[in-house]
C-alpha cells in the first residue's frame, strides 16, 4: 500500500480549473518531489492531499484511506511543513513543541530541542519574531518529533538562504538515511532537491504532465545537438528528428539544438547515420532543464 | 474531550492577555471617590455602576471579539492548517476554539466584577442576585449561554463577511427574509393577543438560534477546513436550511393560529346580537387554540364574517342601531393603555375593517347615533362628537367629573350623558345627575338629577327615544317613571318585590319579573303603577326579559341557580309568554344567556315591538353551543359551533 495514492483529482475555483484529473502514487521510502510553475496546482494538491480541502472531484488517499474522511488518523502517521509558516506568533518553539506533545502520542520533546540546538535557532523566541529560515527549521524539528512515516513539505525552502537550505536538505537526508521515511515535496529549488529526488511528477496548468523516477527522467531526457549539410530551408530543420519526442527545438546559427523525451541509444545512432546529419551529440540534462522543457510552455 | 480542552486552552493561554486587562479594568470602580461630583454617600452606588459596565463591557466585547476572530481571522489569514494538519477532528477544533473564547469571556467578565463585588456590602452590587440555587443555576445558564450565543453569532457573521464569497448575499437575502417572516409573526402574535405563549416560546427561540449557530459553525469548519469560501458555503446552508423552513413554518403556523374561523370555534362564551339585521358578535376559544379567545362578527344567515383581534385587545363592540355597521375599540398601546376605534360596513359584500384617527385612553364610552353617521365618545374628561364617514369633530367639551357615564345619542343633534349606577359609596352618592349636549351650540349643561331616595344602590335606564328615565332603587323594589331631561318623577310603578329584570311594554309601562318567596311573576305594570296582567312563571330565583313583540309574545329566561352573573344552562329554563293571556306557550331547557349583565349596561332599553325586542333571542347551551331560541315557534337553531 502506497502513503499516498492520487486519483483523478480534479479541484476548481469557481470557473477557473486549478486541477484536472491528476493521479499518482508515491510508494514507500521514496522522494517523490512535485514540480511546477506558480498556479500550476501544487498547493491546491497538497491541501486536498492532507484533507484540508475538499477536493471537487477525484479523492487522495493517505495510507490507503481517503484523506477528506480519514484525516484525524492520518496526520498521526504524518510530518508536514507547510509553504507559509502557520504556527501562532507568540508561540516560542518550546511551547510549541508541548503543544504537539499533547496531540501526538509518540511525541519526542528531547528530538525538537536538539534539533534545533544544531540548527542554532532559539527555542524560547516567539515564532513570531523568528526570520523565515527558522521558522521553516522549526517547522522541519516539529514535522519529524513524532517520527511521522510520511513527511509532506510544501516548498519548504521557499525564500530561504542557502545555508537553511542546505539544512533543511541535509536533515531530510539523514531521517532518511535514519528511517527510511517516504517524502512528498513540492519545490521551486530544483538544484537542492535533485540529489535527494528518487521521483519528480511535473504539474502544468494543472495537469500532471510528467511523473516518473528521477534516474530513468535523466535517461530519457537528452540534449542533441547537430548541423544538416543538406537542409537549406531553415523551416525544414528537425524534420530529421522524427524518430524522437522532442519537447523543444531550437534552430542555432551553428546547427539545431533539441531536447527530447525519450531518448535511445540505437535510435539515436539510426539518427547519427541520416544523411546530411553532421556533428551529432547527445548530453544529459539537469532537472532544472527537464522542468524547463516540459513546464516551460516553449516548443 | 481531552482534545477539545488542549485547544481550548491554548486559545485562552494565546489571549491571556484580556484577563490581565480585565483584571485592572475591576480596579477602576475603586476610582470613584476620585470623581468630581461624586458625594461620598455615593460612591458604593458609582463604584457598583462601574463595575457593572465593566462587567458588561469586558463579557460583551470578548465574546464579541473572539467569536469574530477565533477562527474567522485564522481562515482569512490562511492560518487555520495550523491545527488541521494536526491529528484533530474537525469538531475538536471548532469545540475547543469556541469554549476558550467563552471561557476568555466569561472569566474577564467576572475578573472585571469580582473586586468590587468582594468589596460591596451584602446585597449592594447586585441586590437582586440569586439566593437560591436554582436563581443562580439560572442565572449563570443566561450568563454563559448569552456569552456563547454571542461566540458563536460573532463567528457566524465574520465567517460571512471575511470568506468574501457569493453566499454573503445568499445570507444577507436571506437574512431580510427570514427576519421579516420572524418579526411579522410575532407582531401577529402579539398583535393577536399570543403574547403570554410568544414570551415563553422566546427562551426557546433563542436556544434554538444558539444550536443552529453552533451546528453552523460546526458545519463551517468540518465541511470548509481551510476553505473559507466552502465553510462559509456549509454554514449558510446549516443556518438557512434550518431557519428558513423554520421562518416559513412559523409563519404559516402563525397565519394558521391567527385565523380560525367561526367555524373552528369549538364554543362560544360571549356574544351579542346587532339590534337590527342578522350580525352578531361572537367570542369563543377556537380549535387546536387552547384558551386564546378569539372574536367575530358574524352573519350566520349569509355566512359572511369578520375576524376580530383577539380577546384582550378587543372592547364594547358595538353596533348601529340599523345594525349595518360594527364598531369596536383596539388595544393600541398596551404600555400606554391606548385605544383606537375601529369600524366595518357590515352592509358590504366583503366587509373589511377600518381603523379610525379616534385613540382613547382609558375606558372610552361610546354612542352611536340613531342614523349611525355620528359616534360620541367619552375618554377621560373629553366628550367629542364625530362624523363617522370624515372622522370631522362636531363637538368636543369638556366633563367636570370622571365619574363613569353612560351616553347615547337621544337623536342627531343632542348626546345624553348620565352616571347610571349609584352606590352608597360613591362620591354623588345621593343622585345621578344628568347631562345634556346639543351638538350644534356644543353646549354641555346638566340638566336635572335621578335622586337616591332609598336603599344602597341606584340604577338608571332610558327609554328608547330619551323621554323618559326608569330608576330602580330601594333595592330593586322601587321602580320609578321619570323625565328624561330633569328626572322629575313622573309616576311609581312598583313598589313591592324585588325586580329582577324589565322591559318596556310601550306608554311607560313595564313588564317586569319579580321575585318574592322563590316564586317569579311576570308582571305588566302601567306608567302610575296601576297593575296589569301577571302570570306566575314557576319556582325561579330571578330572571331576564326579552321582548316583548308588537304582539306581546315575549321571552323569559328564569334562574334557579344562585349566581346572578353565570350562564350556566342547567341554572335557566326559557319560556314563551304570551302577555296578554299570561299564559306559557313554550318551554326550553339546557339554555343560558349569552350575557346576562348586559341589560343593565345598555343605557336605552329597547321599545316593545321596536329592534332588538322580539320573543327570540340568542343562548349558549351546556357544550357551549350558540343557539337560536324563538319562543314564539318554538325552535331552536344552533348557530356556532357549526353542525359537521
Amino acid at each position: 500500500m502506497n502513503p499516498i495514492a492520487v486519483r483523478a483529482l480534479g479541484v476548481r475555483y469557481g470557473r477557473v480549473t486549478a486541477l484536472r484529473s491528476v493521479t499518482l502514487d508515491v510508494p514507500a521510502g521514496t522522494v517523490w518531489t512535485l514540480l511546477g510553475r506558480n498556479g500550476a496546482g501544487k498547493s491546491s494538491l497538497v491541501r486536498c492531499l492532507l484533507g484540508q480541502q475538499k477536493p471537487t472531484l477525484g479523492a487522495c488517499f493517505l495510507f490507503g484511506e481517503p484523506s477528506w474522511t480519514s484525516r484525524p488518523a492520518a496526520m498521526r502517521r504524518l510530518g508536514i511543513v507547510p509553504e507559509e509558516p502557520d504556527a501562532p506568533p507568540e508561540m516560542t518553539a518550546s511551547e510549541l513543541s508541548r503543544f504537539f506533545g499533547r496531540l501526538y502520542g509518540g511525541w519526542d520533546g528531547g528530538a525538537v530541542a536538539s534539533r534545533l540546538s544544531r540548527f542554532g535557532v532559539p527555542g524560547d523566541v516567539p515564532f513570531g519574531r523568528l526570520s523565515k529560515g527558522q521558522k521553516g527549521l522549526v517547522q522541519l524539528a516539529l514535522a519529524l518529533a513524532s517520527r511521522p512515516e510520511l513527511l509532506v513539505l510544501d516548498d519548504p525552502t521557499l525564500g530561504l538562504d542557502p545555508v537553511a537550505r542546505r539544512e533543511i536538505y541535509g536533515q531530510l537526508v539523514a531521517e532518511l538515511a535514519d528511517r527510511g521515511t517516504t517524502v512528498f515535496l513540492t519545490t521551486h529549488d530544483l538544484a537542492g532537491v535533485e540529489g535527494i529526488a528518487t521521483h519528480v511528477g511535473v504539474l502544468k496548468d494543472g495537469e500532471l504532465v510528467l511523473a516518473d523516477e528521477l534516474e530513468r527522467l535523466k535517461a530519457r531526457f537528452r540534449r542533441i545537438t547537430y548541423s544538416n549539410e543538406r537542409t537549406e530551408e531553415r523551416a525544414e530543420f528537425g524534420t530529421e528528428l522524427d524518430g524522437f519526442d522532442a519537447v523543444r527545438v531550437r534552430v542555432r546559427g551553428w546547427g539545431v539544438e533539441a531536447l527530447v523525451s525519450n531518448f535511445d541509444d540505437a535510435v539515436f545512432e539510426r539518427f547519427r547515420s541520416t544523411e546530411g546529419v553532421v556533428d551529432a551529440e547527445a548530453s544529459a540534462l539537469s532537472l532544472e532543464e527537464i522542468f524547463v522543457a516540459v513546464a516551460g510552455g516553449e516548443r | 474531550m481531552k482534545q477539545v480542552l488542549v485547544v481550548a486552552a491554548r486559545e485562552i493561554s494565546e489571549r491571556k492577555r484580556i484577563l490581565a486587562a480585565a483584571a485592572v479594568a475591576g480596579l477602576l470602580p475603586f476610582l470613584a471617590p476620585l470623581f468630581p461630583d461624586v458625594a461620598r454617600g455615593d460612591v458604593p452606588q458609582v463604584r457598583a455602576i462601574l463595575a457593572l459596565v465593566a462587567l458588561a463591557a469586558f463579557g460583551i466585547g470578548t465574546a464579541i471579539v473572539l467569536g469574530a476572530s477565533v477562527l474567522a481571522r485564522d481562515l482569512a489569514e490562511r492560518r487555520a492548517a495550523f491545527y488541521f494538519a494536526r491529528p484533530l477532528p474537525s469538531l475538536a477544533i471548532w469545540g475547543g476554539k469556541t469554549l476558550g473564547a467563552l471561557l476568555l469571556a466569561a472569566g474577564a467578565a467576572l475578573l472585571a466584577v469580582l473586586p468590587a463585588w468582594i468589596a460591596a456590602p451584602a446585597g449592594g452590587l447586585l441586590s437582586g442576585r440569586p439566593s437560591s440555587a436554582a436563581g443562580t443555576f439560572v442565572t449563570a445558564g443566561l450568563f454563559f449561554g448569552g456569552l456563547l450565543l454571542l461566540v458563536a453569532l460573532s463567528h457566524a457573521a465574520a465567517v460571512a463577511v471575511r470568506s468574501r464569497s457569493p453566499w454573503l448575499v445568499v445570507d444577507l437575502v436571506l437574512l431580510v427574509v427570514c427576519g421579516a417572516l420572524v418579526a411579522r409573526s410575532a407582531l401577529r402574535l402579539a398583535h393577536e393577543g399570543y403574547v403570554e405563549p410568544l414570551l415563553r416560546a422566546a427562551p426557546w427561540g433563542v436556544a434554538t438560534l444558539l444550536l443552529l449557530l453552533l451546528a453552523a459553525g460546526a458545519a463551517q469548519v468540518a465541511a470548509g477546513r481551510t476553505d473559507p469560501r466552502r465553510g462559509h458555503g456549509a454554514q449558510s446552508l446549516t443556518i438557512w436550511g434550518v431557519a428558513l423552513p423554520v421562518a416559513l413554518l412559523g409563519a404559516g403556523f402563525t397565519h394558521w393560529l391567527v385565523s380560525p374561523a367561526p367555524g373552528d370555534l369549538v364554543r362560544v362564551e360571549t356574544a351579542h346580537a346587532a339590534p337590527s339585521g342578522d350580525w352578531l358578535f361572537v367570542e369563543g376559544p377556537a380549535r387546536h387554540r387552547g384558551d386564546h379567545l378569539s372574536g367575530f362578527l358574524v352573519n350566520p344567515k349569509s355566512g359572511s364574517f369578520l375576524r376580530l383581534p383577539g380577546a384582550f385587545r378587543l372592547r364594547a363592540v358595538e353596533f348601529t342601531p340599523d345594525g349595518r355597521r360594527a364598531l369596536w375599540w383596539e388595544l393600541e398601546s398596551d404600555r400606554q393603555g391606548l385605544w383606537r376605534l375601529w369600524t366595518a360596513d357590515l352592509s358590504a359584500a366583503r366587509p373589511e375593517p377600518r381603523s379610525l384617527t379616534v385613540v382613547a385612553e382609558g375606558w372610552p364610552t361610546l354612542g352611536v347615533s340613531p342614523s349611525g353617521r355620528r359616534i360620541a365618545l367619552r375618554s377621560g374628561r373629553s366628550l367629542s362628537v364625530l362624523e363617522l364617514a370624515s372622522e370631522k369633530t362636531l363637538a368636543a367639551v369638556r366633563l367636570d367629573t370622571e365619574a363613569y357615564l353612560s351616553l347615547f345619542f337621544e337623536n342627531e343633534e343632542t348626546v345624553r350623558l348620565f352616571v347610571p349606577r349609584v352606590s352608597q359609596g360613591d362620591r354623588t352618592a345621593r343622585e345621578a345627575p344628568l347631562l345634556e349636549l346639543r351638538i350644534p351650540e356644543r353646549k354641555l349643561e346638566r340638566t336635572g338629577a335621578v335622586p337616591r331616595e332609598a336603599g344602597d344602590r341606584l340604577e338608571v335606564w332610558y327609554e328608547a327615544g330619551g323621554a323618559r328615565i326608569f330608576a330602580l332603587d330601594a333595592n330593586r323594589t322601587r321602580l320609578t317613571l321619570r323625565d328624561g331631561r330633569t328626572g322629575e318623577l313622573l309616576g311609581t310603578i312598583s313598589r313591592g318585590p324585588k325586580i329582577s329584570s324589565f322591559r318596556p311594554a310601550g306608554g311607560g309601562a313595564v313588564v317586569a319579573l319579580e321575585s318574592a318567596g322563590g316564586v317569579l311573576r311576570l308582571h305588566r305594570l302601567a306608567a302610575d303603577g296601576t297593575g296589569g296582567s301577571a302570570a306566575e312563571l314557576g319556582a325561579f330565583r330571578g330572571g331576564l326579559v326579552y321582548g316583548p313583540a308588537a304582539d306581546g309574545r315575549l321571552l323569559v329566561a328564569g334562574r334557579t341557580g344562585t349566581d346572578d352573573g353565570g350562564t350556566r344552562p342547567r341554572s335557566w329554563t326559557l319560556l314563551g309568554v304570551d302577555l296578554p293571556s299570561g299564559r306559557i306557550t313554550a318551554r326550553e331547557t339546557g339554555l343560558g344567556p349569552t350575557e346576562p349583565w348586559r341589560w343593565m349596561v345598555d343605557p336605552v332599553l329597547a321599545a316593545a315591538g321596536g329592534p332588538g325586542a322580539a320573543p327570540a333571542a340568542y343562548f349558549l347551551d351546556g357544550s357551549g353551543a350558540l343557539v337560536l331560541y324563538d319562543a314564539a315557534r318554538g325552535t331552536r337553531t344552533q348557530i356556532l359551533p357549526e353542525r359537521r
